[in-house]
């Protein structure tokens, strides 16, 4: 599954969206796209079909928490994996993010190991 | 009758006068504390520019840690393959002193992944940039809400306000004010996870 997985790649820092990606292909995930925010998000989402989406919060144009938003109310996007990378572990913005319907949160820095477990555990749960 | 007019207007002169003198006494104080903040309203951006370039210049060094650490990784994992090619070859001939060759090639196999490892480790420890970036934004939205008030401050006292003598970068500050790097926590996510298990 891991290398037919296409994996959109969501965060404003090109030096994490470098870093996700490597650590994606070390775990075998290959097919990565990249996007700059939410917004740039939503515009790659329309014109390819992704399997799964990882996220930040914290980024300009559109946040990740928005873009979760937006992705769950759109009819053919909805039930699109998303699983959030942020620095943010405060109790309360886990609990937003979970309600705003994401699979699964991250909180960085992440190690591989992390990262790789909690796509297969949001893969094997939808 | 001229007498009471008289007194009334010594008076209001005298009223006047320490009214003069009080209108001195505050324009200097405001001509004292004019100096100060007009230094300190001319020091903030200049600040707030010396940490846009702390972080540009560590974005740029670790975007080249990363361009070198791939190209470690790359090397790397090309030599494990050549390794495992050269030891099949090996094992096809069957040389006489094949289980020695067999032992220096897994020692150098054994070396390259833990030079391969070790590769990924820094560039697992480089996400500090994306965390330092977003401490310093935080630093410098507070420097610019001092400026601001600084500004406010200057104008009430009279000072010079002029145009930012170096120019800023305007982009939009999204950041977490509690970011924090903690590589080495496993414990971090681990809380992360009770919580997500708590919502079940």
């Amino acid at each position: 599954m891991s290398s037919e997985l296409k994996i959109l790649a969501v965060d404003d820092s090109p030096t994490m969206r470098r870093i996700i990606i490597n650590t994606l292909k070390r775990a075998g995930f290959n097919n990565v796209t990249e996007a700059t925010d939410g917004k740039d998000a939503m515009t790659k989402l329309k014109v390819d079909a992704f399997n799964f989406v990882i996220t930040d919060w914290n980024m300009p144009e559109m946040d990740g928490l928005t873009f979760v938003n937006t992705v769950r109310s759109d009819p053919q996007l909805k039930s699109l994996p998303i699983l959030m990378v942020t620095t943010r572990s405060v109790k309360e913005d886990i609990i937003e993010a979970m309600k705003a319907g994401v699979n699964n949160y991250i909180v960085k820095p992440f190690t591989p190991e992390t990262l790789a477990e909690k796509i297969n555990q949001v893969l094997a749960s939808v | 009758m001229g007498a009471r007019k008289s007194e009334v207007a010594e008076q209001i002169r005298s009223e006047l006068r320490d009214l003069t003198s009080s209108i001195s006494a505050m324009m200097e104080a405001f001509r004292q504390i004019r100096k100060p903040i007009q230094e300190s309203y001319e020091r903030v951006p200049t600040t707030a520019h010396h940490l846009e370039n702390v972080t540009e210049q560590t974005e740029q060094a670790t975007n080249k840690v990363l361009d070198m650490v791939e190209a470690i990784t790359n090397r790397e994992t090309q030599i494990g393959d050549w390794l495992k090619q050269l030891k099949a070859i090996i094992a096809k001939q069957k040389p006489d002193n094949f289980s020695e060759l067999e032992r220096i090639l897994d020692q150098v196999a054994s070396g390259s992944q833990a030079n391969l490892n070790d590769s990924y480790a820094i560039m697992d420890a480089l996400q500090f940039q994306d965390i330092t970036t977003q401490q310093i934004d935080h630093a410098i939205t507070l420097l610019d809400d001092v400026e601001e008030k600084l500004t406010a401050m200057l104008m009430t006292v009279g000072g010079r306000i002029e145009k930012r003598p170096i120019p800023r970068d305007q982009k939009k500050r999204v950041f977490d004010p509690n970011a924090k790097f903690e590589i080495d926590n496993p414990n971090q996510q681990k809380e992360i996870d009770n919580i997500i298990s708590s919502l079940e």
